[in-house]
Parts: C-alpha cells; structure tokens; sequence
C-alpha cells in the first residue's frame, strides 16, 4: 500500500507519518507543495491521496481535479482543510474527493478512515 | 601625501561637504556591516531551527500518536520522553520558545486526546512559566505573543495579568488582550467587555468570533447584556454576535434596538434580525421605511427581511416600490426577492416586464442557472 | 556689469540648487527613518497572526479580482490557473478581454468551459460597450467570470471590471504579474483592523526577471542575471520598502501601482473610475478617491503592507525601459496636472500640503533640476568658473549620500523579508548600489526628460496621444524562463 500525504505543514505531515507507519497501513511517501505532489503522482501510482487545500504553488482542489481529469485515476483522496465552509466542501466532493476532513482533526479518526478507505 | 594637502589648503565649506561625505560613507559602511552580520545570524539561526525542529519533532510524534493509540500512557515512558525533551532544550529560552510554538502548531491542527496531549506536556515541561515571564517583558510584542500562547493553552490562571494589557497605551497589546480574553474559557466568559472603552475593529471581532465558536453554545454569554454599553462599538459587536450564534431569545432585545438614537446600531439590529429570520417584528422594521430608503445598504437588509415574509401579497406591497429604486443593487435585491420565491414569482415577472427594457433585461440575468 | 549680474545669477542658482538637495537629503532621511521603524513595527504585530482566520470567516469582505487582458493568448490559461487558486474564499475572477485581435478569448472558452450567460451589465462609469460574459459549466471554475469588450486600454477595460463586479473591494491587478497566494489575505487586514475607513491598499511589487516561474506561480526566487534589471531590484526595493511604507504612515500615499492594489469599489464608482486619458491612470485613481473623500468630508486611510505580494516582468533592455520610464513621466505630469487645485492646498490636508509638492518637487522636478544642474556646470567649465575642490567633495558627499540610502533600503529587504537569502546574492547587490549612482540613475534621468518632453510636443496632438498609450499598455513580451 502506497500512500501520498500532501501538506506544508512539516510538523503535522511528520505526526501522519508516524501514526501511519506505527499502525501499519503502508509505505507512506510526502510532498510539501503540490508541485511536488503533482510530479510523483506522475511518475508513481498510489492507493491514496491525502491532500491539504492550501499548499504552496497548486491547491489541492487542482490536485484533485489534475488525478481525475488529467491522470484519469480514480485513486480515493482524502481532502483535508482548515477552512469547513459548506461551499468547499461541497466542490471537493464535487470534483471527486472521496472524503473531506477539516482541521483540527483526531489523528486516530483520520487512520480508522484511512483503513476503511484502504480495504476496499 | 596629495589628500592631506588637499585639505590643508581647502576652505571652510570645502571641509564640511567633505566631512559630510565622510560621514554618509561611514554611515553605509556600518549599514552593510549590520546587514552582512544580519545575514550570517539569521542563516546560523535557520540552521539551529531546523535542527531543534527535527530532534524535538521525533519525540513530539512518540508521544502523541502512542498516547492516542492507548487509553492510559504507561507514566514512565511519558516521564522518559519529556526528560529527553528537558536535556535537548535545556536552559536555552530560544529553544523553549521554538517547542512552544511547535506545540501550539500541532495543537491548532489536532483535536480530542492528541491536542489534550500537547497541553499536558506543555505544563509537564513548566513552559507556561516561561510564557507568564514573557508576559512581563519589557517589549510589548513578546508580552503580545505570550497572551496568544497563554490563551492557545487555555491557561486561565493568566486572565487578569491579561486584563491590565487593556488598558495598555499601545493599541495592538489592547486589541491583542481582546483577542485573548475573548478566547479564554472562563466562568463567564466575555465579561472583560463590560469595561471596555476602546474601539472593537472588524479584526478583532473576526478573530474572537474565530475562537468564540469553537466554545460549546451553551457557555456562550447571552450577547445582549452588551447591547447599551456605552462604548459603540462593543454594542455593534453583541449584535453582530447575537446573529452568528443564532440567540433567538434575544430577538425582542433587537427589536428594541430599530428605535435606538444611533444609526449603526438600528441598521445592524436590522440585519440581525433578517440574520434571524425572525418575521414577529415586521411592523416594527416597516417604521424604518423613509429612513431604509435613503440607504441603499439599509434597503437590501430591508429587502431581505421582508424576504422571509409568509404573505405573498405583503411581500409584493413592500417590495414593489423598491423596483424602481435609484440604487442598481437595491433594484437587483428586489427583483431577487421576488424572483426567487415560489409565490411571487409570476407578480414579480409582470412588475419587471412593466419596467421595460431594464426590467427585462434584469430578469433574463436572475433566471440564468450559471449566475445563481 | 555683467560680470556682476552673472554672478548673481550663479551664486541664486547655486544656493536654490543647494536648498533643493539639502531639503531632497532630509526628506529622503527622514522617509528612510520612519519606514524602518514602521516596518518593524509591522514585522513584529504580525508575527503570531494567523492569517488563516480570514479563510473561513463569515466577517471576511466580498473580493473580485479584476484582471484586464489585451493579446495574452500565450500565457492567459496558466495565468487565470494561478489567479483562482489565490487563497481566499468570499471572491472571484474577472477576467476583462479587451479585444484582443489573438486568440485570448476562444483559448479561454475552450480551456475553462465558458458559455455566454444573459449578465445585465451596468454602466455606472461609462465605457466601451461589453459584447458578452461568460462563465464556466464546470464548478471546479465557478469563481471564473470573463467579460469580452470592444477595446478601449487598461483604464477602460478595469472600469468595465468595476462595472460587472458586485462585491466591496475590487483588487485591479495586471494579469502577466505573479500574484502571491496569500496576497490577499495580506491585503485585506487593514481593511478590517483600521479604525477609520480604509479606501485603498497596496503591497510591494518585485521583480521576477530570473525568478522560476512555472505555470503561472512563482516557484524559485533568484536574484536577477541582468545588470539593468538588478538596478530595477534595488530601485524597486528603495521606493516599496523606504517610500511608500513612511507615506502611508503619514497617511499620505498617492501611488498605489497599477501591478496589484485593493480598492473599495463604491468609492471608485463614485470618484468616477480609472480616467482613460492618463497613462498614469493607477496614481490618477488614488488621488482622486482621495480628493472625492476630502470633498464628502469623510474620514479615510489609504494604507500600505510592506510584504512582497506580487512579482512583475521588468524591462530587461534599454529600449524598453525607456518606454516604461518615458510612460511614468507622462503618467505623474499627468496626474499632477489634473490634479493641480490641490497643491499647497490646505483644504486637502497632509495630501495638499506634503504629498503633491514632495511628488511636484522631488518626482517630476528633481530630473529637471538635475538635468540642468549638469548643464550649468558645463558651462561654469567653460567660463572657468568651477571650484574643482569644492566640486569634487560635492560630489563625493552626493554619492555618499545615494550610496548610504541604497545600503540602507537592502537593511530594510534584510529585515522584513529577505527574498535573496544567499550571502552571494547580498554582495551582488552592495555592489549594484555602488555602481548605480552613476551608471544607471543618469539615464533613468534623461528617459524621464524624454517622456516630459514627448508629452510637451504631443500636446499638439492630442487625440494621437490616447492611441499611443495604449500601444504601450501591452508590457515588454514575457520571456520567462
């Protein structure tokens, strides 16, 4: 299992990290803007996306739409953010997010998704 | 010794300009040196950063992610992990500072036991004394970011060293207080507002609100107690709040507020209540009717609130005049209104297509699906 | 006889030019002075803020971003592409196609899904006539309007913006500039925070010739290859950090630049939108919001952010800075003109009494006096009249004096944002400001006698003056790397 974790924010990416390694769910790989993103989503096939809206140079709505429409994958993303406005959650799913997880979240509830994701 | 000569031999004013020059050149020269010195410190610093970051992360991440995996963390492996966290920071107040806002970092993104977690090391490893140390500093921003870190970790004990800042002379302390106490859980929560006699800024208000709803409702203080304090401003604020957090109860308190001397506050108790959807006070918004005509931004309220009106022909009466409104905006809130309620849709048509061109053109924009 | 009236004019000459550059040294001092520790002052409230707050809040103001484009069909889809993904949520695009003859439009329609939609657009400030608007099918580009317009130049084109828009604030940007993501969270702030009414707002413009850019977003800062345009970066630098920061502080700014600035759209509205017959038109808007807000008698800022929030092409040749400098010439005798009642005019306050005579004196003059400053010393030469050890400390205390204002405009970069983070790229610069005084300030001088110049002989000619400037509204072509 292969999973992409997108976000600037180093210390909570490192925090997933852990949490993701400790409980086992697979080989987890980073990218700290979505420039970075968008280059090893090219070049690597993963078995999830967890994406971050705001990152520097492309969000993660861009992200989104650039696996469904550009790579033509239906990988499961997991779209995080801080901001829960009705109005980007509704697009994220809209542009084919499988999940939307606003910040502050429980990092115990986002692994249990994570797994739910992953069994399928 | 051609130079020496030269000012052996010049006059007065020839000695001054170049004394000048002099003084300029010497001038730039300490510049690029500040500068140049400023270069190496910051690169030194980013290094030293980078490295405290990295050391204090692995064992920040131990700590929370083994915390939420079992209920109770075995206390000697918590004991061994904030030991080693003791003996990387040591006495250094910059590497106190730095895992400071590490946590507070962490904290903002994380909820249940991992953010209860953070606070708990945060008062294990004693940094709220650092905090309460900076909250004494002689500059006003360390005291400024000491009250964002107290209030981060809800330690309430801080409030009333908090509070003496409100008074403070320096504006961004004053409002950086607001901010804090507005955010910090307490038995009755908001209270420092009863005397508070400085402006509230839009800034202010949006970072209390920010914080404010994270509150559970039921601690949230009944905002129209503030709603005739005699500072403006702090009215407009409870208002405004009364309408976030939906306090029904005090819709009659609002109601009161349309006949209030100040115009602000009548316009904002008017948006209030349209906020509300509250239709019980519809003779009372109608006497505001000459006034909410001169305003554009009053009439679009105005609109909205009759918006919410149960008889369609009550709602077509006190909407029909506002078409012919000088203000675009107030003309396009009306035909809106109108437009987009089941009931008058078709009154709303014909008064349009009465108004000509304008009116036409006015609807085709409102029935186009892209624009809604 | 003459001999006597000659050396009274020399000796009037000499002591006006000395009172203007002692008035210009203290001036720039105190400016410098006032902006650092304005600068500082803003670093450190800023710090702990967290910006994200304005993201989700319901209390954030409406924003539309209007973006005049005329023949951007190489750039235009990565350029939309980087404005929509601004972080910001209570906004929109609008993209304003002022006739371009290439294909700017249909790539547009194409790329982002567009279909014409029946927008009752209104005329409040009377423009060209608006042939269409568009919007997308696609939600993923729903904050995307574009408006198709019979070509008219900038002024023109962001007036049909301030038109169509429907929201409080109205940021007018130039759309090959890289905007930064969080600019407008940046630029917002003082809207809210001000106790008085804030009417405009500006950011720092940088330069991004060398920078990495890809698709539209800035992804490497480097410090610029060419000579001419780290001369830009050090001027640019020296007008943001150490002007205009004093100027707000003093409430006193009049050029917020046409790259990026936040305006409140019902004042624009009323002080009559852009005017389309100055190619100044970005300064000539801020004055005149600030003469219709004097005249209401309302109480107004116009404030100013020193953070970097927007990265811009510059001139990379000679030729083509000329034309930029000729055009800014143009554009501040033009707005100074227009605007002439307010000088030494105390109904207008700290505006009429400092901020116009500093630009009357110390921008659109200063060039002059320089100028003919050389030529009198030229022909003191040749009557034999030049006191060569006076002269050369003269000289000296000036390029002491420019050389030390240079340094300490790259302390002031030092301590805010530090965007060449290199100890390399620093020495380059040091270097750069010590050549600068007289390998790029004298023809900087003469661009901008050119352009007063022009002005004064297309006078004549009015009506081919207007075409002119617009020819030169399209910038220099991108050749970014």
């Amino acid at each position: 299992m292969k999973i992409l974790i997108c976000d600037d924010d180093e210390a909570l990416v490192s925090m997933m990290r852990f949490k993701f390694t400790k409980e086992n769910l697979g080989e987890v790989v980073v990218a700290p803007d979505g420039r970075e993103a968008k280059n090893l989503l090219r070049s690597t096939e993963f078995d999830l996306v967890i994406t971050d809206i705001h990152m520097p140079f492309h969000s993660g709505l861009e992200l989104t739409t650039f696996i469904r429409e550009e790579l033509k994958r239906d990988t499961p993303i997991i779209v995080l953010s801080a901001e829960g406005l009705e109005n980007t959650v509704l697009q994220a799913f809209e542009i084919g997010a499988n999940d939307f997880i606003t910040k502050p979240f429980s990092p115990s509830e986002l692994a249990v998704r994570v797994k739910r994701i992953l069994k399928r | 010794m051609p130079f020496f000569n030269a000012w052996e031999s010049s006059d007065r004013e020839t000695r001054l300009i170049l004394t000048l020059a002099a003084i300029f050149f010497g001038m730039a020269v300490v510049v690029v040196f500040i500068l140049l010195i400023s270069r190496v410190r910051k690169n030194a610093i980013a290094k030293r950063t980078e490295a405290l970051t990295q050391a204090l992360q692995g064992i920040l991440n131990s700590i929370i992610v083994n915390a939420s995996v079992q209920e109770s963390i075995p206390r000697s492996a918590f004991e061994f992990q904030i030991q080693q966290i003791r003996t990387i920071v040591g006495k250094s107040s910059f590497a106190k500072q730095l895992l400071i806002s590490q946590l507070i970092r962490l904290k903002k993104n994380l909820t249940g036991t991992s953010a209860d977690i953070l606070r708990q090391l945060y008062l294990s490893l004693q940094l709220q004394q650092y905090s309460f140390t900076q909250l004494r500093s002689f500059h006003w921003y360390a005291r400024a970011r000491a009250m964002r870190e107290l209030t981060e970790m809800q330690i309430v004990e801080s409030a009333p060293l908090i509070e003496k800042a409100l008074s403070s002379r320096n504006t961004i302390l004053r409002e950086e207080a607001f901010i804090s106490l507005a955010n910090l859980r307490s038995t009755k929560p908001l209270s420092f507002l009863d005397n508070y006699h400085y402006p509230v800024t839009a800034w202010m208000q949006l970072n209390a609100y920010e914080l404010l709803q994270k509150l559970d409702p039921r601690q949230l203080p009944d905002f129209c107690q503030w709603f005739d304090h005699p500072n403006k401003t702090v009215s407009l604020f409870a208002v405004r709040m009364t309408a976030q957090f939906k306090q029904y109860s005090s819709a009659t308190r609002l109601a009161a507020l349309l006949k209030d001397s100040e115009a602000d506050l009548r316009y904002a108790a008017l948006k209030a209540l349209t906020d509300l959807e509250v239709m019980d006070y519809l003779s009372d918004v109608k006497t505001l009717d000459k006034e909410i005509w001169s305003s554009p931004e009053y009439a679009k309220s105005y609109i909205q609130y009759i918006g919410h009106a149960q008889h369609p022909r009550q709602k077509v009466d006190a909407l029909e005049k506002f078409l012919r409104h000088d203000d675009y905006g107030v003309r396009f809130a009306a035909a809106e209104s109108l437009l987009n309620d089941e009931s008058t849709r078709a009154q709303g048509e014909d008064l349009l297509r009465a108004a000509g061109e304008k009116g036409e053109a006015l609807m085709r924009h409102l029935s186009e699906p892209l624009l809604k | 006889m003459t001999e006597t009236a000659l050396d009274i004019f020399v000796f009037t000459a000499n002591t006006l030019v000395l009172i203007f550059a002692v008035s210009i040294a203290i001036a720039y001092l105190f400016l410098a002075g006032l902006s650092m520790s304005e600068m500082k002052k803003y670093m450190r409230k800023n710090f702990f803020v967290d910006y994200k707050y304005i993201l989700s809040s319901p209390f954030a103001p409406g924003i539309s971003l209007l973006a005049p484009a005329y023949n951007e069909g190489l750039t235009i889809i990565d350029n939309v592409k980087s404005l929509l993904s601004i972080m910001y949520n209570n906004f929109e695009v609008i993209i304003i196609n002022d006739g371009s003859k290439d294909d700017t439009l249909e790539k547009m329609i194409n790329a982002f899904d567009l279909v014409k939609v029946e927008y009752d657009v209104q005329y409040f400030i009377e423009t060209k006539p608006v042939r269409g608007i568009y919007k997308s099918r696609n939600r993923a580009f729903k904050k995307l309007t574009v408006v198709d317009k019979v070509n008219g130049g900038k002024a023109d084109a962001l007036n049909v913006g301030l038109n169509v828009s429907r929201r409080d604030l109205v940021a007018c940007i130039d759309v090959d500039c890289i905007i930064e993501p969080d600019a407008l969270l940046k630029m917002v702030k003082p809207f809210m925070e001000e106790k008085t009414e804030v009417i405009a707002s500006g950011g720092v413009v940088r330069i991004a010739n060398s920078c990495v850019v890809e698709e539209g977003r800035l992804i490497e800062v480097r410090l610029p290859e060419k000579l001419i345009a780290r001369f830009q970066v050090l001027e640019y630098i020296r007008a943001f950090l150490l002007g205009r920061m004093a100027w707000s502080k003093l409430n006193g700014l009049l050029l917020i630049s046409g790259a990026f600035g936040l305006f409140k759209r019902d004042i624009a509205i009323k002080a009559g939108g852009y005017n389309h017959k100055t190619v100044g038109e970005d300064m000539e808007l801020v004055v005149r919001m600030r003469v219709y807000m004097h005249e209401q008698k309302r109480k107004y800022k116009v404030s100013y952010i020193p953070d970097p929030l927007c990265w811009t092409e510059a001139p990379a040749n000679y030729q083509i800075l000329g034309r930029q400098r000729n055009r800014w010439a143009r554009g501040t005798y033009e707005t100074l003109s227009i605007h002439r009642k307010i000088f030494f005019n105390p109904r207008y306050g700290l505006m009429g009494m400092l901020s116009y005579p500093f630009w009357f004196f110390y921008e659109w003059l200063a060039p002059f006096v320089e100028f003919f400053g050389l030529l009198f010393f030229f022909i003191l030469v040749l009557l034999g009249k030049v006191y060569w050890s006076f002269f050369l400390a003269l000289l000296l205390a000036v390029y002491c004096f420019a050389l030390f204002i240079s340094m300490f405009s790259l302390l002031a970069e030092e301590v805010s944002f530090f965007k060449y983070t290199q100890k390399r790229d620093v020495m380059k610069m040091i270097f750069t400001g010590m050549i600068e005084p007289f390998w790029f300030h004298p023809r900087v001088v003469w661009l901008s006698l050119k352009g007063n110049f022009d002005l004064w002989k297309g006078k004549k000619s009015w009506g081919e003056m207007t075409r002119q400037g617009f020819v030169q509204y399209k910038k220099s072509p991108k050749k970014t790397t």
